[in-house]
């Protein structure tokens, strides 16, 4: 009876062991290079290049990237957020732009390419005309990073929790970077 | 150029005013017409 | 001769009513040609006007002044446009604080507050606006014109069908030709405010301005408000601002310039000039369509009825703070992108600094108003 309780015990402990260094192994799902890209064209994507600069992670904007740049990349970030002057900018078109987000998505699934999505430039990039972005970003993303005021009515949380995805929500732009940082370590 | 030439059409939009309003017997319609005279003169003084 | 009958009597006297509410309306009008009253502060160089920098502009009611800052050290020059739109009240009052505030350490800084100062004379025809607000100071009240959005329609009259901008070919609506914000880069033989904005080409160019910033506010329906909109060469500087500014509470929108709607300050100062264009944009509720009351306490406290009762009721799909959006907030947001920028600029350009000093933060505009960083009015002679 002793052995059969010491066997036990020496398989629990095991089992506790790995379930301690499975999560370490799994989080480590994004690694550099990293492609920036924006979904509506929003300027959003020049902060988020900021805040890997900051991280000292190299990180490539391409905020109309198309299939054929996830070449050599190992991460692609998507930034959402529906800008009128950014695609009047880019001279393309709303629908365009879901469509090139669509097809990227897709190359990425099918390189096997990680996903992370940041929202960061809160409530003024949700409403009737982000939001088409915002959940196909979320869908298609294997984490989310997103400000708390893009968030307030639980946008991503829900669709977060629904896929069992993992968010982080953080109370500022400059507050993405601790769970940014950790991401790629 | 083009500037006065609309002050002459104001100044003779308000000519045409003045001489309905002396003709109107219709007081209703004078007081219309009195009314519509404030910004052509106005304009036309350069005020507003 | 014809005997005076009762209808000439009655137009006799619908007439003379006629030319004393005239009078009466006229004496409104004619007061608004009065310049508003900017004290500048200890550290002004000189001041002087547009049209030195655009001759044509000598004698027309476009001829503005500008407010020189020198500091005598070598460094960068920056531009400070208030009044573009002068119904847009953040922007000039911001610019009339700088004024009445700053000193410069190193580099330069020229300040216009009223760059449309055609505009200031006449309120837009149908908005019910007032035509002047009055901000208290620690000795009596300041009182300031409240104006339309473009020039004057007496600068400029008629306004055209189809306005035409040179030289790209964009049409855009008639009365588009007396915005100051559709007109650059201008034309020395254009309409009222092509000539300004031609002068402040000039400007821009003779004095190899670095940084140059136009001061606005929209309507809380608008998308582009509380934000930040920077011609592309000014990407980073805009967003390293825009980090800058989180860190002290405060969060602006980014947008960048569209290459394909030409006129306006963010993109033809930048494609014009090797100067990085910041154009900034604050909520101002007395220009919403939504409003109710529109009164000087609108300009000043920013709390309205209308937008209060949709928040309420959770028909608010845009951003509109129920405490309201203050001239003091409004003023402050201004100030404080002006120092991120630069602040950001200092951090890219370290050997090349600008230096500027007694600007107040935005914490102490909130606390403290406007009122407390405008000089109190001059007595009034006997």
């Amino acid at each position: 009876m002793n052995i059969i309780i010491q066997r036990a015990a020496i398989v629990l402990l095991a089992l506790v062991i790995i379930a301690g260094i499975a999560p370490a192994q799994g989080g480590k799902k994004f690694e550099t290079p990293v492609l920036v890209t924006s979904a509506g064209q929003s300027a959003d994507v020049t902060l988020v290049s900021m805040l890997f600069k900051r991280a000292n992670l190299a990180a490539k904007p391409a905020p109309q990237a198309k299939a054929g740049d996830l070449d050599n990349v190992k991460t692609l970030v998507v930034v959402p957020g529906f800008s009128s002057k950014g695609l009047g900018a880019a001279g393309i078109s709303r629908e365009d732009e879901l469509k090139r987000i669509k097809q990227l998505l897709e190359a990425a699934a099918a390189k096997k390419i990680p996903v992370l999505m940041m929202h960061i430039g809160g409530k003024p990039r949700r409403g009737q005309q982000s939001d088409d972005f915002c959940k196909m970003a979320a869908e298609a993303a294997n984490h989310l990073i997103v400000v708390k005021q893009g968030d307030e009515d639980g946008f991503f949380s829900t669709i977060a929790k629904d896929a069992k995805k993992p968010i982080d929500v953080v109370d500022k732009i400059a507050d993405a970077a601790k769970p940014l940082a950790a991401l790629f370590q | 150029m083009l500037y006065w030439i609309y002050v002459v059409i104001a100044g003779i939009v308000l000519a045409l005013v003045f001489r309905e309003l002396v003709r109107e017997r219709q007081w209703r319609l004078q007081l219309a017409l009195a009314i519509i005279v404030i910004p052509l003169l106005l304009r036309i003084l350069q005020v507003k | 001769m014809k005997t005076m009958q009762r209808h000439h009597w009655t137009a006799i006297g619908f007439l003379f009513g006629a030319l004393i509410l005239a009078g009466i309306a006229a004496r409104d009008f004619l007061r608004m040609r009065t310049p508003d009253l900017i004290i500048p502060s200890d550290g002004l160089s000189r001041t002087g006007l547009l049209s030195e920098y655009a001759p044509d502009l000598a004698g027309t009611n476009g001829d503005t002044p500008y407010y020189l800052y020198d500091s005598r050290n070598p460094g960068p020059t920056m531009l400070v446009l208030g009044g573009t739109h002068p119904n847009e009240p953040a922007g000039f009052i911001a610019t009339v604080v700088m004024v009445e505030n700053l000193r410069v350490a190193q580099g330069r800084v020229f300040v216009i507050p009223q760059a449309c100062l055609s505009g200031f004379s006449a309120t837009e025809p149908l908005e019910g606006y007032p035509e002047r607000f009055s901000v208290p100071t620690s000795s009596g009240e300041r009182i300031f014109r409240f104006g339309s959005r473009g020039a004057n329609p007496l600068d400029h009259w008629p306004d055209p069908l189809v306005y035409l901008h040179r030289p790209s070919g964009q049409q855009l609506s008639g009365n588009e030709t007396r915005n100051l914000n559709r007109s650059y880069p201008g034309r020395s033989d254009g309409s009222i405010m092509e000539r300004v904005a031609n002068g402040i080409m000039r400007l821009l160019e003779t004095e190899r301005v670095t940084l140059a910033f136009d001061l606005h506010e929209a309507a809380p329906e608008i998308p582009i408000i509380n934000a930040i909109v920077v011609h592309e060469k000014a990407r980073d500087l805009g967003g390293m601002a825009v980090l800058n500014l989180e860190f002290e509470g405060l969060q602006y929108a980014l947008e960048i310039s569209p290459q394909n709607f030409r006129g306006l300050s963010h993109r033809e100062w930048g494609d014009g000039h090797a100067v990085l264009p910041i154009l900034m944009e604050t909520s101002n509720p007395i220009q919403g369509r939504l409003r109710g009351p529109t009164d000087v306490d609108l300009i000043l406290r920013g709390v309205d009825i209308r937008y209060q009762t949709a928040l309420e009721v959770g028909r608010m799909r845009i951003s509109y703070d129920a405490e309201g959006e203050s001239l003091a907030k409004r003023v402050g947001r201004h100030l404080a992108g002006i120092s991120a920028v630069v602040s950001a600029y200092n951090e890219m350009y370290p050997d090349s600094p600008l230096m500027l000093e007694g600007l107040p933060a935005y914490t102490e505009l909130l606390s403290q108003g406007v009122g407390a960083f405008l000089k109190p009015p001059p007595p009034v002679q006997p």
